[in-house]
């Protein structure tokens, strides 16, 4: 009987510690301005932010060469490659988006209205032209608030854009 | 703590120094390259080839004085390099002016993994010339210039 009595003295007093030690623990957490953990999560980093804008560039250019092949389909030989290419830019871009379980997804900006469809092939060629061209210039803006491998990648995404660009202006004189 | 921001900023300027090194050392290849490229070229691929041998030239020298500015001394270019493969004909030679670009834009792309914004930029706009020219010289173009297969 006694020993139960200082067994269970000796439970509490442990108890007590314990608690106590938790306690000094969360004061001295909360003294050092860590987070709080009742504060609702931080919102999307400025490189998130930065890879978000990039898919909805990417998204563009590729609704850009769908509505251009659905009114020119005989351009299809000529835009295809350009066209895959940019696929495979936005499953990449795609792929680094990666959406925490405690953060609600919310949709990616939809690209701006769609620009009236040119009135010839040559001058729709000239539109994806210029339109990779912006996107290129678009991707250096985009370079500083991107983390280094995010930056790599939107660098040579505008590099291919570049390329593309010039090979649309060198193909065009073709496209009647 | 003004050690330890000293010290950042010696470890960025240092990794900046090495990144234009290793550009350098690609362009100083291209321009060898060319070299070798050109005596086997005629007519617009010789005129062409001799472009780009200029823009390699001039960016050699730009960089060289990048890294004197940082402090440090830039690499001299190797007396001779060893191309991948004989180049005995003009097939060849534009195979390895396309070549000889793929491997300046992965190096410019290192400059894009650095802090400072400026060199991230510039190293950015050199990997699109870069590009442009292996695309002009491969007749096509890729999705992920400079980028190593492996990351794709």
């Amino acid at each position: 009987m006694t020993e139960r009595r200082a067994a269970a003295r000796a439970f509490s007093r442990r108890r007590l510690l314990t608690v106590s030690a938790v306690m000094l623990s969360v004061t001295a957490t909360a003294a050092c301005g860590s987070p709080d953990l009742l504060a609702p999560p931080p919102g999307p980093s400025p490189s998130v932010r930065t890879l978000r804008a990039s898919i909805t560039a990417e998204q563009s250019l590729v609704d850009a060469y769908h509505r251009v092949l659905s009114a020119y389909p005989a351009l299809t030989a000529m835009l295809r490659p350009f066209l895959s290419q940019h696929d495979e830019h936005l499953a990449r871009l795609k792929s680094r988006l990666i959406i925490p379980p405690h953060v609600k997804a919310t949709p990616l900006p939809t690209p701006s209205a769609a620009a009236g469809l040119p009135a010839s092939t040559r001058a729709a060629v000239t539109m994806l032209g210029e339109a990779e061209r912006a996107a290129a210039a678009a991707q250096l803006g985009r370079l500083a608030t991107a983390t280094p491998s995010l930056a790599q990648l939107l660098a040579s995404i505008a590099a291919s854009e570049a390329t593309h660009a010039v090979a649309l202006s060198a193909l065009n004189p073709a496209a009647g | 703590m003004a050690r330890g921001a000293r010290g950042r900023a010696d470890a960025a300027s240092s990794a900046a120094i090495a990144a234009l090194q290793s550009v350098l050392a690609a362009e100083n290849a291209a321009v060898y390259g060319y070299g070798l490229a050109g005596a086997q070229l005629s007519g617009g691929q010789l005129s062409n080839a001799r472009q780009d041998w200029t823009v390699h030239q001039m960016a050699s020298a730009a960089l060289s004085a990048m890294i004197t500015e940082r402090g440090g001394t830039p690499g001299a270019a190797a007396v001779a390099y060893r191309p991948p493969f004989p180049v005995n004909g003009a097939g060849a030679a534009v195979s390895l002016a396309a070549i000889l670009e793929d491997g300046v834009v992965r190096a410019y792309l290192s400059l894009v993994a650095l802090a400072d914004q400026g060199l991230r930029t510039f190293g950015a706009q050199g990997m699109q010339a870069a590009a442009i020219r292996a695309a002009s010289w491969r007749g096509s173009t890729t999705a992920f210039p400079g980028l190593p297969a492996g990351d794709l």
